[in-house]
Parts: C-alpha cells; structure tokens; sequence
C-alpha cells in the first residue's frame, strides 16, 4: 500500500548530513520551489499590471449562458492548453532533475489533466456546484477507471499523488493570513480557536485509545477535518502526517456527506427554534466543515448569522498552518517512533520532517507579514485569486491520482469495524456540543458583554 | 456496545453509525436531484472547501467591514493564541504519556 508520502522515496533524507543535492532531488524541495515559482509569476503579473496567470476552470453550466455541458468550455480553449502546457513545463521541470521517468511523464500527464477538467466540469452543474465539490468528482472518476477498466501501466508515470498535492499545499500556505486572527476579535478567537484543540485531542484519544484505530494518520486526518474545515484541512494533515491515500479518501469521503446535511439542515433547525442569529451564526461557523457551506448556512440564516458565521470559520482557516506544523513535528517525534527508542535529537526531526511543509509556513508568513501589509488588502486579493486557481488544480490532480491508485478491495481493510465512521459521528457530536457551549457563554451575555456588531 | 445474536455479536455503536451514513447518502442524493430549497441559486455551497473558493472571498471575507468583536489589541492577540496552542500542546502530549 503506498503512502501519501512514500518517505523512503522521496521524503526522508537519508545521508546524516545535509546534502545540497536534496534541494533539487527530492520531492519535498520541489513542490517549494514550484509553489513559489507559481506565487512570484502572480506577484509579478499582478504588480506590473502586464499580465494575468489564470488557472481557468470549465463554466458553471446547465443555466443561463452555458446551458449545456460542451458550452461549459466556451471560450476556455486556448486558456486551458496554455494552463496543461505551463503546469506540464513546469512539473516536467522538476521530474527531470529529480531522474524521474520525464517521457512516461509527458505522455501520461495531458491524459490526467483531461481527466481532472472532468471532475471540475461536473462539480460546475448549476445544482451539483453547491453540494459536491471537485474532490468527489476527481476521486470518483479515479477510482472508477482503476476498479473497471484499471489503470494503464503508461498512466502511472503522471499519476504523482504527492507531487500534486505538495505543491497546491504550499500555494494554499499563501492564502493562510495571520491578519484576519486580528481582525475578527477575541469573541471570534475564543470560539474558534479554544474549540478546535479540545475537539483535536478529543477525537485523537478516542480514535486510539477506544476506537483502537491502527491508522494513526487515519486518526489525526479525520480529526482534523472536523476539527479545523474539513477537506484544504484534511489534505493538509494527511501531508503532514504522512497518511496513506486510504486515510485521506475515507476522510474527504465523511465530511463531503455531512457538510452537505449540516449545510441544510442546521439553518433551518435552529431558525425554526428561534437561535439567536449570532450564536447560530458563530454554532455554524464553528461545527460546519467546508467554508462555502458555512457561508450558505449562515446566510440562509440571516445576514447577521452569514457575518458571524463567516468570521469564525475565518479563523479556523487560518488555524490549518500551525496545526499542520505540529502534527508534523508530533508525528516525526513520537508517533514514528518505535517503542524502547531513545528521544529523537534534533537532526533526526530534521530527517523525519516533511519539508514541504517549511514552503507551506513560509508562503504564510511571507504573504501575512510582507505581501498584505506592502501591497494592501486588495491587492494581495487579487494575487490569492491567481494563486487559488492553480492550488485547486494540484489538489484536483492529486485526487484523480489517489482514486487511479486506490481499490476497493484494498480499501476495505481500511474500514477497521467502522472506526473511521465512528470516529467522525462522535468527533462531530462532541463539537457540536462543545462550540455551542462555547459559543453561549460569549456571546450570550452569561459572562461577557454582548458584542455589538457594526451595521446590524 | 456489543450484544450477541444467536452466534453473532453485534456492534450496535456500529450499526447505528452505518445507519447514519447510510441515511446521509440517501438524503444528499435527494436533494440534489430535487434541490428542495433551491440552493442552486446561491454563488457558493459545499463544493468551496476553502475561504479562497467562495466566489467573491475578498468581500465577504477581506473586506474593509470588519465586526468589532472585543479587543484589537496585537500584543493581547499574540498571547492569547500563541499561549494556547503551547498548552494545547503540552495538553495533548502529556495525555498521550499517561495514556501509554
């Protein structure tokens, strides 16, 4: 079974010291160098004002200007072959110099390109757009051609998992701006991120200790997307933790289902018992785990609730990097260690640490501390839109990839008596128990004053 | 949660979570192939897993009205959430040693 990360591969350095080499060699250093590649071509683009580097997507269609499923890619011809011929270039790029097999490549990867334009074509139907996203499709079609027809030996050399989803997590680091923490006040911090840990550890304790689950990273990613917001937040744990494809796929599995129930059936519920618009709000924020869901919650709730709402789940996206980089360090630490093994030294964590995850930090504190407060708000908008574009395009290749490479009789083993069923039912009960909790002692008036809210 | 069953056990904890899901799965696909509230006709949904993925994220998100919500205060901000993620850590590793 192969990892999301294979560490005697591509990850772990294996010579004692440090060797310049593994700056181009390893995969690690690739996705940073290609995320940053992507991020100053942006920058570039945007700050000179001479061009664009947009990672264009099919239409939403079935409505309106684009009512039929050819018509989604009106006009997108010439932008999608520049988009696989500058994605290819710059992959190939690094598959060359890290002596992979780079003709294999360039045969195979145009094919997993189309099959990822597949899976954003159909999450963009006017009413699938709001209910099942790119990574349901993408994991589908995958998973589909490997359990009928299987997947081609000449398809295996673009099907790079880690590749993929190393290098959109870097461009995600990018997005994750400290200044929103800031600017959401202490109400918004006290629920989001006073709930998120408990919840984490909660979930981890009752994954291993009860549950008895043997996939740690199966653990540690299932908690996370509950915990933090759901899918970004699972990749990202997954990666850090170095997760199998398996522990990933039964994670974006669980919370695709049940954001789609929380979505609907959370605002309704609690308009219907007369919720407090803020507190539902920031109940919704808080429990519900894709940020667009949240938003459609909250604003079936009301615009106050949409703000609240909004704002918390904010904050919880921009706990994913700090979080992401302890699980790193804990699971480089601790959990791969065997029992009756001295402590790991420092040049040791240095080994078992998943770089890529430096590019993922740097990229956020980079863009929180340099790119906002240099080139404003707008601005740094403006250049995250470009960026997000091509960050959903790694992620998108990534879950072709994990479904060309997954099966099902494989992934039964994975079910371990329903552990990562349950561990998600229970996780999501406990959090929606507790944010709630937290949530009316805030913002009740039981211990703080209510917070008055601009506009409202 | 076990019971037995002629020969068989059986996890109820399991069965219900199995309910659960199953339940889930069958009311996602009927409302998308209904689309009862009409969900469709708003710009974002469940399929926008990060802020960046909502269409329009620098209003909603990074625009100017801000909600004032407590203190701005930098200095306090840092403590507070610096201060809690060690704790969180510490929590989280000493449970696991008393937990071995």
């Amino acid at each position: 079974m192969s990892n999301l990360v294979t560490p005697e591969k591509s990850n772990i350095v294996t010579s004692d010291k440090f060797n310049f080499s593994d700056l181009f060699r390893k995969e690690d250093w690739w996705a940073i160098w290609l995320g940053f590649f992507i991020m100053a071509i942006a920058l570039m683009g945007k700050v000179s004002g001479a061009f664009d580097l947009k990672a264009v997507k099919a239409h939403g269609w079935g409505t309106g200007d684009y009512p039929s499923l050819i018509s989604a890619f009106d006009g997108l011809g010439s932008q999608l072959l520049f988009l696989l011929v500058f994605v290819g270039i710059i992959t190939v790029i690094g598959m060359a110099v890290m002596r992979e097999d780079v003709k294999g490549y360039i045969v195979a990867f145009p094919v997993v390109f189309v099959l990822a334009n597949l899976a954003y074509l159909f999450s963009k139907h006017y009413v699938i757009k709001n209910y099942l996203g790119y990574a349901f499709w993408a994991l589908g079609i995958g998973l589909l051609i490997s359990n009928t027809v299987g997947t081609p030996k000449w398809l295996k050399p673009a099907v790079r998992t880690e590749y993929y989803i190393k290098t959109g997590l870097v461009l995600l680091g990018a997005e994750i701006l400290f200044s929103n923490v800031i600017k959401f006040g202490l109400y918004g911090l006290g629920i989001a991120w006073l709930v998120t840990p408990i919840v984490l550890i909660f979930m981890w304790n009752y994954g291993t200790k009860i549950l008895k689950m043997t996939s740690k990273p199966m653990v540690i990613v299932i908690a996370m997307a509950t915990s933090v917001c759901g899918v970004s937040a699972a990749i990202a744990a997954a990666a850090a933790a170095k997760a199998k494809k398996e522990d990933l796929t039964f994670a974006v599995g669980l919370t695709l289902i049940f954001t789609v129930i929380m979505m609907v059936f959370m605002p309704l519920i609690l308009s219907a018992v007369g919720m407090d618009p803020m507190l539902g709000g920031a109940w919704m924020g808080g429990t519900i785990d894709a940020t667009g869901a949240v938003v459609l919650a909250g604003e079936a709730m009301g615009p106050l609730a949409g703000q609240v709402a909004a704002m918390v789940k904010m904050i919880q996206n921009v706990l994913i990097g700090i979080i992401a980089f302890a699980i790193a360090v804990f699971f480089a630490t601790r959990v791969d260690r065997k029992d009756g093994d001295p402590a790991v030294g420092a040049s040791e964590i240095w080994h078992r640490f998943p770089k890529f995850i430096l590019g993922f930090i740097a990229a956020s504190v980079i863009f929180s501390v340099l790119v906002e407060p240099s080139l404003g708000t707008d601005v740094t908008g403006s250049i995250l839109k470009l960026t997000k574009g091509f960050r959903g395009w790694f992620f998108c290749l990534a879950f072709i990839s994990i479904g060309l490479e997954s099966n099902f009789k494989d992934m039964t083993q994975y079910l371990q008596g329903g552990g990562p069923l349950k561990l998600y039912i229970v996780g999501q009960s406990f959090n929606l128990v507790l944010t709630l909790l937290i949530a009316w002692l805030l913002l009740s008036g039981v211990l703080f004053p209510i917070p008055q809210l601009a506009g409202f | 949660m076990k019971a037995t069953l002629g020969k068989k056990q059986i996890d109820f904890s399991l069965v219900i979570s199995l309910m659960l899901f199953l339940g889930a799965v069958i009311v996602v696909i009927y409302l998308i192939i209904v689309d009862p509230f009409n969900l469709s006709s708003q710009p974002y949904g469940a399929g926008d897993y990060y802020y960046t993925d909502v269409d329009g994220f620098q209003d909603i998100f990074l625009g100017d009205t801000r909600i004032p919500m407590g203190t701005k205060h930098l200095f306090l901000f840092t403590v507070i959430f610096v201060g809690w993620s060690v704790f969180s850590c510490y929590l989280f590793l000493w449970l696991e040693k008393i937990n071995k």
